[in-house]
């Protein structure tokens, strides 16, 4: 989409805040025995990592073009398939045992219909037993009431924040950019859309060292599971 | 249950501030056929203003004796049901017009398949055509910020402290009066996409969300959901 196209040359630069999640990614392809897809992979900070370290050929999508020519230039002669399509409605040629959105990305999805219709989209995607793996902070009021108005200097990448509490949405704007949202979603919503997308949770870690999720935790980390 | 008891006698002392959902409720009552069920009725404070505004039955579930106990001896002649039960999985003797849970009560729901659970059992109470209204707070970051950890009176010498616990979207309200401590009550707040898919999954179809009870339309920065479903007709 057009406003991601605007962020894509710095957006790596941007993201350099987010945990360290590649490892986690990268142990999850290495147990997958079959095609293993990335949505939202950007300009392939997590896919291009992954696809040199397992040898294994990934497909990935993304609905901006610009991350994506980012992407394609890197890497250059790895297994990786870029492919621009919208995550809401994908269509794989085949099953996959594994898919997964690093970079707290689901959070661009905007309310309940769009969450739905990603999670049955990737739910029909998956072969029997096969995972999906994504994360997204656990909101913190802390760092919203903090965070609020301010405009930050984020890697060289200056972009201010508000937070729209009524719509739970963080407006994130740059000069000479389109503003992108991301909306928090509860540990409840997430196990809503599991659940109405028939998928199991095989486990929710707290962060990337795999610790169990607790009240203190600020990260959700997914694993869940189409039945057998 | 238990911890609801402790806080009957001293209810609505501390529900004071809010009078403005009375006339709300009241008003979707006079629309409806009776019995109006309500869940969470506690000690009566919309039941009661209801049967008596209406002339109507209003049929009231809660899971706290003590708050129930209360609510019977002040609706005396009116035609108000106290039951105890647990809105998870209460069932009714015919389906009804209205649904009303006032009063952020859902937010005592802990998880999905809890509240998933008071949803479809709200949707197979109710009559094809029939309304479900429920109000709860938008958790503000900024008003909680302020709040965490801090002792605040409310009305005389009631108190509470609110602790607030993100990672399980939690609110843990500690309430007391004067140098009793009442014990804790937990809330879980919920934002509009999970009402959102909360709706779906019980077959509700949105008639109207305001951002208070004199129907303003909600906004961004509105700080109450006020939402009217309806089970569809086909």
């Amino acid at each position: 989409m057009a406003e991601y196209d605007s962020w894509a040359s710095v957006y790596d630069a941007w993201g350099g805040g987010m945990p360290d999640d590649v490892a986690h990614y990268v142990r999850l392809a290495r147990e997958a025995d079959g095609p293993i897809v990335e949505l939202a992979v950007g300009t392939g900070r997590v896919a291009i990592p992954l696809v040199r370290e397992t040898g294994k050929p990934v497909l990935g999508i993304d609905s901006s073009a610009a991350m994506l020519d980012i992407a394609r230039e890197r890497a250059a002669g790895l297994p990786l398939e870029l492919r621009l399509g919208d995550m809401r409605d994908f269509e794989l040629d085949e099953p996959a045992a594994l898919v997964y959105v690093p970079g707290r990305s689901l959070l661009h999805l905007r309310g309940w219909a769009e969450k739905r219709a990603v999670f049955e989209r990737v739910s029909r995607s998956l072969r029997p037993g096969g995972r999906f793996a994504f994360n997204a902070f656990a909101f913190s009021h802390t760092v919203a009431a903090s965070l609020d108005g301010q405009t930050l200097d984020q890697n060289g990448v200056v972009h201010t924040l508000h937070y729209a509490v009524g719509d739970s949405r963080v407006d994130i704007s740059r000069d000479g950019a389109a503003t992108l949202h991301l909306w928090w979603a509860t540990r409840s919503e997430w196990e809503g859309l599991l659940d109405v997308a028939g998928l199991g949770v095989e486990a929710l870690y707290g962060g990337f060292a795999l610790e169990p999720f607790t009240d203190e935790s600020h990260e959700f980390v997914w694993v869940a599971r189409k039945p057998s | 249950m238990a911890e609801y008891d402790v806080w009957a006698p001293d209810y609505d002392d501390w529900a004071a501030d809010m009078t403005e959902d009375v006339p709300f409720y009241v008003d979707l009552a006079r629309e409806a056929a009776e019995p109006i069920v309500e869940l969470g009725i506690g000690t009566g404070r919309i039941a009661i203003p209801i049967a008596r505004a209406t002339g109507k039955r209003v049929i009231g579930i809660d899971r706290s004796p003590a708050m129930l106990a209360v609510g019977r001896d002040r609706a005396g002649e009116l035609p108000v049901e106290f039951r105890e039960g647990d809105f998870r999985d209460f069932t009714l003797e015919a389906p009804v017009d209205l649904v009303i849970c006032p009063f952020r009560a859902l937010l005592h729901a802990a998880t999905w398949p809890d509240k998933r659970r008071v949803f479809e059992s709200v949707a197979a109470a109710l009559k094809p055509g029939g309304r479900f209204a429920w109000n709860s707070f938008v958790f503000s970051p900024f008003i909680a910020a302020r709040i965490h950890d801090q002792r605040q009176t409310r009305g005389g010498d009631l108190w509470e402290v609110v602790r607030h616990v993100p990672a399980d979207n939690r609110i843990d309200l500690t309430r007391g009066r004067g140098d009793r401590e009442d014990g804790m009550v937990r809330l879980w707040w919920v934002t509009k996409s999970e009402w959102e898919g909360l709706l779906d999954v019980a077959g509700l179809e949105v008639e109207a969300l305001y951002g208070w009870f004199d129907k303003r339309p909600f906004d961004d920065e509105s700080l109450e959901f006020v939402w009217v479903a309806r089970k569809p007709w086909a």
